[in-house]
């Protein structure tokens, strides 16, 4: 009998263990419920892409000397440069140059080491089409620069949490003209200055 | 007299390889008598993309972009051990803020990856809602990676000598947001799941394996450390500046699931306190501070010395993987990530092999899912933490 009491006793105890348990990790998702929504609706609002952000590249024609040190970087040899020697100046001519962003891994490497910074990267990440041979883009089309998410009146811009300011951990919390955490150097300098001068 | 036959045939089924909770696309052939498992064979190779062979006709550079493929869940890490390996051959010296910052986004991506795991762990158990918290401050992570590297999963970050670059304005300050924010939230996991009865039921016990037994399996990282064995190689190799950080390595004695879990999630906790640490130990501190402690004394001053770089040299597109051999190894979160490297002095390694730890980790499926029932297999692989892109590079 005092066996069966103490198997019913450690039962109970079981399930009050077990109730107040999962009873905390309610606590937890209950808890969601004074906090607002993370998630960004995507083609209604949008996250402001960072600086550094390597999208879609941009090309200058003028700037390119032909020296094909993108094509050498390049994981696959992406980069089509052709150009003409011309003999009477002693220059390659660049003729056309195109990159096939089917294949682009947007890895960054050209950019880079490209010597005359024809390259550069641009904020642009939607790059879907109907025909893959639409995303072979040639000098013009590498010319061109994307629309800014900021000054798009269709889309509400948000950041990125690296760039909210200090204590701001949620995008949508804030305003994305608000100043961004870190100071300028020549505040540093400034603030700095008047330590050693007081 | 007639006999109720009761025991059945033995069934061999086949799992995965588009299984919803087979992490990538493992087969698991799978014999079985009722609802025990009897045997269990992995098929590998869905995700085989040759990437030691590709090595051996990349530059280094060229090679980069690549590594953030195999493990893409710790992508920093492919990274690091990539520079790592040609680096020592060459004797390539890494400037101290360069260190530092590797640290930083190392131990960020460390837990980034045990995020991503606890998710899917409990997710195989059978908790779905876990792995929307966790993408939550995962999200975050990727963020300051985006801000820092340009992208959130491939960053090509990693160089020969250094990073590609310094970390950008106020980048410390928002990191050292996410770490004190960082810090309650693996509480609130916990207090969703650790002592979850339906959870400890699920995992307690399961999945054991011993000491010796890991020591001979060859396993590593927290598969090891679950099992009692003090060994990360951030203690024993002395890499980076892991030294220079006030951090224990965590470990359980258990040898389940559950040991393997509390040693992740111990994990986390320790590599926020590692961020938060080289965050103030930083040479020049942050980037801003950085700048004006240069503006300010002009470009003779201490400030631009080799300790307050980010890079030693900008590699040359034409880099030389110099004469030699030898293997190089770094503790990722899922445990021993090696290269072993053979330079003939050419732009291309000779031979490029590498020691990925989920491989290894995986071997040991079979025994520990043995005598188990057909339910726990997804738990105990979901507790061993392996992504295909790495198994099968
Ligand atoms: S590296 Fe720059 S300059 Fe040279 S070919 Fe490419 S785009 Fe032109
Ligand atoms: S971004 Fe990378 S893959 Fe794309 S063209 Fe440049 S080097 Fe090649």
């Amino acid at each position: 009998m005092l066996k069966f009491l103490s198997k019913v006793g450690a039962y109970a105890k079981d399930a009050v263990q077990a109730a107040k348990y999962i009873g905390q990790g309610m606590g937890v998702t209950f808890d969601h419920m004074r906090r607002r929504p993370i998630t960004v609706q995507y083609p209604y609002e949008k996250l402001i892409p960072s600086e550094r952000f390597r999208g879609r590249i941009h090309f200058e024609f003028d700037k390119c000397i032909s020296c094909e040190v993108c094509v050498r970087v390049c994981p696959i040899n992406l980069p089509v440069v052709d150009y003409k020697f011309n003999s009477e100046y002693k220059k390659k001519e660049l003729k056309s140059y195109s990159i096939d962003f089917g294949v682009c891994i947007f890895c960054g490497n050209c950019v880079e080491y490209c010597p005359t910074n024809a390259l550069s990267m641009t904020e642009e990440y939607d790059l879907s089409t109907y025909d893959r041979h639409e995303l072979n883009f040639d000098s013009v089309a590498l010319g061109r620069l994307p629309t800014k998410v900021t000054e798009d009146p269709l889309v509400t811009p948000i950041r990125e949490l690296a760039y909210l300011p200090k204590g701001a951990m949620e995008g949508h919390q804030v305003d994305h003209r608000q100043r961004r955490a870190g100071q300028r150097p020549e505040e540093l300098m400034a603030e700095s200055k008047e330590g050693t001068e007081a | 007299m007639v006999m109720i036959e009761t025991k059945a045939e033995r069934m061999v089924i086949n799992m995965g390889p588009h299984h919803p909770s087979m992490h990538g696309v493992l087969r698991l052939i799978v014999t079985l008598d009722g609802e025990n498992v009897v045997d269990c064979e992995p098929v590998l190779g869905y995700l085989h993309r040759s990437m030691e062979k590709i090595a051996e006709n990349r530059t280094i550079i060229q090679y980069l972009p690549y590594v953030t493929r195999w493990d893409y869940l710790a992508t920093m890490f492919t990274e690091a051990i990539t520079v790592n390996a040609p680096e020592k051959l060459a004797n390539v010296p890494v400037p101290r803020r360069a260190s530092y910052i590797r640290m930083i986004m190392l131990e960020l991506s460390r837990i980034a990856s045990h995020l991503l795991w606890l998710g899917t762990f409990v997710a195989d158990i059978g908790a779905q809602t876990p792995f929307f918290y966790v993408f939550r401050e995962r999200e975050m992570i990727y963020d300051l990676f985006e801000a820092a590297t340009g992208m959130r999963m491939m960053h090509n970050y990693f160089r020969i000598g250094g990073v590609a670059a310094d970390l950008p304005y106020g980048w410390v300050d928002k990191c050292e947001d996410f770490c004190h924010y960082f810090l309650p939230m693996v509480d609130e996991y916990e207090r969703l799941v650790t002592n979850n009865p339906i959870f400890r039921r699920r995992v307690e016990g399961l999945g054991t394996i011993g000491r010796e037994e890991a020591i001979n399996w060859g396993l590593s990282g927290p598969m090891l450390r679950g099992s009692g064995i003090k060994w990360d190689l951030r203690k024993v190799d002395h890499y980076e500046l892991y030294d220079e950080l006030d951090w224990d390595v965590q470990w359980d004695t258990g040898g389940d699931c559950l040991a393997r879990y509390f040693v992740r999630v111990r994990e986390m906790r320790e590599s926020t306190k590692m961020v938060l640490q080289c965050l103030k130990q930083m040479p020049g501190g942050s980037y801003e501070n950085l700048e004006a402690q240069r503006m300010q004394a002009g470009p003779k001053s201490e400030w631009n010395s080799m300790d307050y770089q980010f890079i030693s040299k900008k590699p040359s597109p034409t880099f030389k993987v110099p004469s030699g051999e030898h293997y190089v190894r770094v503790e990722a979160p899922k445990g021993e990530l090696g290269v072993y490297l053979i330079g003939e002095d050419n732009v291309f390694p000779w031979r490029w092999k590498i020691r990925p730890p989920g491989f290894i980790n995986l071997q040991v499926l079979p025994q520990l899912v043995r005598g188990m029932k057909i339910a726990d297999i997804m738990a105990i692989l979901g507790s061993v933490d392996i992504i295909m892109g790495e198994v099968d590079r």
